[in-house]
């Protein structure tokens, strides 16, 4: 099967330099060593600040230091790495063992996700969880804000894993990870009346995730067995977020925003694998049991919306105490055999369970009919199949199968539901500079609603005439065809297109049909003695066509309903399409002393909507405009680096990176802090960028 | 329970085995014609550094990999050896066979018959440098064959693949799994909760599709859409929400900044008010059930 590869990072464009040495430079000991210290600089410079050009990367103005060790000694080794020291993308890791017999590793990383910078907001503390406003700020005048801040957040890991796995039979594995994430994001918060103003605001993020996962296993000559157990622990050191609300007429903080609850998740499962037993066969298991558990008190007071005040009154609930009780069960089995020669057969059978035990509360109303109470969501799926290969001549392989899968959940809209999936597929291979495949698959779902027209009263009746495009009704068509081309030698061209089709065939109000169309297609060439050129290209145009019902409170939403200005029956059609293609070219210009890579890419995407509204007479009850730009975007990139070795232990590298980014989206078009029916912040209104990034590194070995 | 762990690895440290030595007689034999090959995998390779130098255990060579090779000296024809190059006269599964040998009983290669790699007659050398010490970038090498992912990962929202903060490996098993798509988890829920343990709840109020499946709503390699969603905002809500006023009304281009403002379309949208989607631990008060858990705006 041919191969293409391709630059896909800045890091490892960056990090190529720090490869680490093939044999030792030098002993210590008994110990074979190889080590190197690349030190150098960055240099950024960007137009207009946007987090979206330093999204998951550190771009500052910085120095660059990366540092390497291997050790050997007959069959142990000991690696250690450090990349990008001191940034906020930073990773060191440990690693060593012996070969055959024990690895281990150590490793400490963080990831940044820049989300908008330069933010504003009337609150004079963000980043507190308890957010208030001071004297001669009004939150209706953003000339009177005094916050800038930042939404970013940054997360460091370290941990440790250690595996056993001799000759002997048994093998055993530990691991340990903590994460930590922290910093501000972005949420928003209703003020008032349903669909009536909303509130952007900053959440701070103070959490910690620490996980141990073990796994002890045995094997013999025709089977293995393991078992594994982890236990996580997630803590959220905010229990939630006071905030003052700017519709209320309080002057305290007294309206509260729940935030992830901490919890605790453990898990142990089991697997093994009898191989082979008979027909070249293959027996294949694993069951696992998972439970999720919390215990939290709710607010005991909330903010009164009578009258607007805004002062705290207590939850009308009979209990605030809720405790978390979710369970997963899964099993699972799979048998692989050859009954006849060439006839490769798969049977498999996948169960899993979610049992819901969390604490059911009633919030009492007014009236009996007035009360909530917390609906418990459960599932229970069987998923079974079979897939068949058989080889026919001409080096034809046929496939063919089948999966039926059967969903129970605790879900009115959807009780049940049956999916019949079946597939056909031929794979070539006779020519010898051609491999090619193409498939042709079909999906019938069945769904289950638990309500009738006649049990619907009011505005619900509208749930009669909805389905949900995850569980309802629908048809799938999906047809893929890929070509493999090897033309010569050093020349290789891959093509490939899927249609998908999913038609929801009984769905009156919600999505009705989506449809996309995929291509792909790549070419390598490799000019031998010289270097490697790639060049690629992907498109893809995804519709979906939706209908819906506006209707006011009291009037009925049967589609039959005679429409009028306010009650209509409408729909949209929404188009997708992104494309990209890229150059890339690696040159070793003098073998082993100057090499030079550049690539290019280009992405785009764009969007669009077209409304069809009921007709009220000869006009559309609502004249709706269609929208040109939902989430347009464009992104150039150019990178280019050339690394130079002055000498067996000296190398300098040069790179250099160019990216302009342009969104547009009606969404964010004249984007203002304060329009009247939302109050924000300038959460991700910065994604425009053009950056230029440049380093220089200089690489010693020792 | 801390001790038995500190046991465990400490024992694992302390008896571990020999992992064999190359027997250079042997190999001298292919040095004659194939010295380069040769000497990169002595010198560069995981399996060449540990057989070299440890001359405690068994004895390797190339026929252990490659067979016997003494009519391929006497005919010079690729289909008298094991092949591993993209001339092999041998099917994959026959080439796989050779590697399974030696690692089929590890814990992440157990389940390689049932998985899709396998079925689709990829090999190990199709990934994996054997006589080259060549690292895989496990992304890159994924792309070669998964073309569209190779796009999504290229789009306006992804995760941190292209940076190297995430890889597929992270989530996929290329190895073999019994689970769709070779998640290295059960479920899709029990693999995002790896790294989203704020996903995890339990909620007071909970949202049946996320509960049920994250993909729902999200495409996990890359979207058009911010926070990887599958659909823009408003609509992907819409597609399931229709009721009297807000949840129906149709969000169209007379409503952006430039229009009326309508804080359904503007920013983000219905996450304007509906920020807690993924399940809101906030009580419900009947009295004023807009500002609740319910409807996740607490």
């Amino acid at each position: 099967m041919k191969r293409t590869t391709y630059w896909i990072s800045f890091q490892l464009l960056m990090a190529g330099v720090f490869a680490s040495a093939a044999s030792a430079d030098f002993t210590l000991g008994t110990w074979d060593l190889s080590a190197g210290v690349g030190l150098g600089a960055q240099l950024t410079n960007i137009r207009k600040s946007s987090a979206k050009w330093v999204e998951y990367r550190d771009f500052r103005n910085s120095a660059l230091a990366n540092a390497y060790l291997n050790a050997e000694r007959a069959s142990y080794r000991l690696n250690l790495e450090a990349t990008r020291i001191g940034l906020d993308d930073q990773e060191y890791v440990l690693s060593g063992g012996r070969y055959g017999s024990f690895q281990y590793d150590i490793f400490y990383n963080s990831i940044i996700h820049n989300l908008s910078f330069n933010a504003l907001t009337f609150y004079s503390n963000p980043g507190s969880d308890t957010l208030n406003w001071g004297a001669g700020v009004s939150p209706t005048a953003s000339t009177t804000w005094p916050s800038r801040f930042d939404y970013s957040v940054k997360q460091k890991n370290f941990g440790a894993n250690a595996s056993y796995f001799s000759e002997g039979p048994i093998f055993y594995s530990i691991g340990v990870e903590q994460s930590k994430p922290g910093g501000i994001r972005p949420v928003g918060v209703s003020l008032t009346t349903p669909g009536g103003p909303g509130l952007e605001l900053p959440e701070p993020i103070d959490q910690k995730n620490n996980t141990v996962a073990m796994e002890v296993g045995y094997k013999q000559a025709n089977w293995t067995t393991s078992l594994d157990g982890s236990f996580s622990r997630f803590t959220n050191f905010v229990p939630f977020v006071e905030f003052r609300n700017p519709s209320f007429t309080a002057t305290t903080p007294t309206e509260k925003l729940s935030v992830p609850p901490s919890n605790d998740y453990w898990k142990i499962g089991g697997k093994a694998a009898w191989n082979p037993i008979g027909l070249n066969s293959s027996f294949l298991v694993r069951a696992s049991y998972a439970k999720l558990t919390n215990e939290q008190n709710l607010f005991e007071t909330i903010a009164d919306g009578t009258g607007n005040t805004g002062d705290p009154v207590a939850v009308p609930a009979l209990t605030n105490a809720f405790s978390g009780d979710l369970q997963y069960g899964t099993a699972s089995a799979a048998l692989t055999s050859e009954p006849v020669q060439d006839l490769e057969t798969k049977l498999y059978y996948n169960f899993s369970r979610k049992w819901n035990q969390n604490t059911s509360i009633t919030f009492t109303g007014a009236t009996p009919d007035e009360n909530v109470t917390n609906e418990l969501f459960s599932y229970y799926k069987h998923d079974l199949g079979i897939d068949v290969d058989y080889p026919l001549p001409a080096k034809t392989k046929l496939g063919l199968g089948y999966e039926y899968m059967n969903v129970h959940r605790h879900r009115i809209d959807a009780i049940a539901t049956r999916d019949h999936v079946y597939y056909a597929e031929l794979r070539n291979s006779e020519a010898d500079f051609v491999a090619a495949k193409v498939k042709y698959q079909r999906l019938n779902r069945s769904s289950d609603a638990g309500y009738t027209e006649g049990g619907l009263e009011g505005d619900f009746r509208i749930l009669y005439y909805l389905r949900r495009f995850d569980v309802t009704n629908k048809g799938q068509d999906k047809v893929s065809a890929a070509l493999d081309f090897t033309l010569m030698d050093n020349v290789g061209l891959g093509l490939e297109y899927t249609y998908r089709l999913n038609d929801y065939y009984q769905t009156i109000f919600g999505r009705n049909k989506d449809r996309s169309n995929e291509v792909y297609a790549d070419l390598s060439y490799q000019v031998p003695s010289f270097g490697r050129f790639t060049i690629f290209t992907d498109y893809e145009v995804t519709k979906y066509e939706s209908s819906a019902r506006r209707y006011n409170p009291g009037i009925d939403p049967a589609p039959s309903t005679p429409p009028d200005a306010n009650n209509y029956n409408w729909g949209a059609g929404i188009e997708n399409r992104t494309w990209g293609w890229g150059l890339e070219a690696e040159l070793p210009i003098v073998e082993n002393k100057v090499d030079f890579g550049a690539g290019w890419q280009q992405y785009r995407g764009k969007g669009n909507t077209e409304f069809g509204v009921q007709s009220l007479g000869a006009a559309p009850a609502y004249a709706a405009a269609p929208i040109g730009n939902f989430d347009n975007y464009l992104r150039n990139t150019l990178r280019a680096r050339a690394r130079y070795a002055i000498t067996e232990s000296f190398t300098a590298t040069l790179g250099y990176l160019y990216e302009l980014f342009k969104y547009e989206d009606i969404s964010f078009d004249a984007y203002t802090l304060t329009p009247g029916t939302n109050t924000l912040t300038g959460a991700f209104s910065d994604y425009d960028y053009t950056g230029h990034l440049g380093y220089l590194v200089a690489e010693v070995r020792f | 329970m801390k001790n038995i762990l500190l046991l465990l690895v400490l024992s694992a440290f302390a008896s571990g085995r020999a992992y064999g030595a190359i027997e250079r007689a042997s190999v001298d034999k292919c040095k004659g014609c194939h010295e380069g090959v040769v000497n990169s995998f002595l010198d560069g390779t995981h399996h060449g550094k540990a057989w070299s130098k440890d001359q405690t255990g068994p004895k390797y060579n190339c026929e252990t990999c490659h067979g016997n090779g003494d009519q391929h000296i006497n005919d010079n024809k690729i289909e008298s050896i094991i092949s591993f190059s993209k001339k092999s006269a041998q099917k994959p599964g026959k080439l796989n066979d050779v590697c399974m040998n030696c690692h089929g009983k590890s814990s992440d290669l157990m389940f390689w018959s049932a998985g899709k790699h396998k079925r689709n007659d990829v090999a190990c050398s199709s990934c994996h440098s054997i006589h080259k010490e060549k690292q895989i970038r496990s992304a890159s090498t994924c792309f070669s064959c998964h073309k569209d992912i190779r796009s999504q990962v290229n789009r306006f929202s992804h995760h941190p693949i292209l940076e190297g903060k995430v890889t597929c490996v992270d989530c996929h098993n290329p190895h073999g799994t019994l689970s769709h798509g070779m998640i290295r988890a059960e479920t899709n829920n029990q693999l995002c909760y790896r790294c989203h343990a704020d996903k995890r709840g339990p909620f007071v109020f909970e949202h049946p599709p996320v509960e049920e499946n994250c993909m729902s709503c999200h495409n996990p390699h890359g979207s058009q859409h911010f926070h990887l969603l599958t659909q823009k905002l408003p609509n992907l809500c819409q597609d399931c929400h229709d009721f009297s006023r807000h949840p129906g009304t149709p969000y169209d281009g007379k409503k952006g900044f430039r229009g009326t403002r309508d804080n359904k379309l503007i920013a983000r949208s219905c996450l304007n008010c509906h920020d807690r989607i993924h399940g809101s631990m906030a009580p419900h008060n009947p009295a004023f059930p807009d500002n609740s858990g319910k409807v996740f705006t607490r």
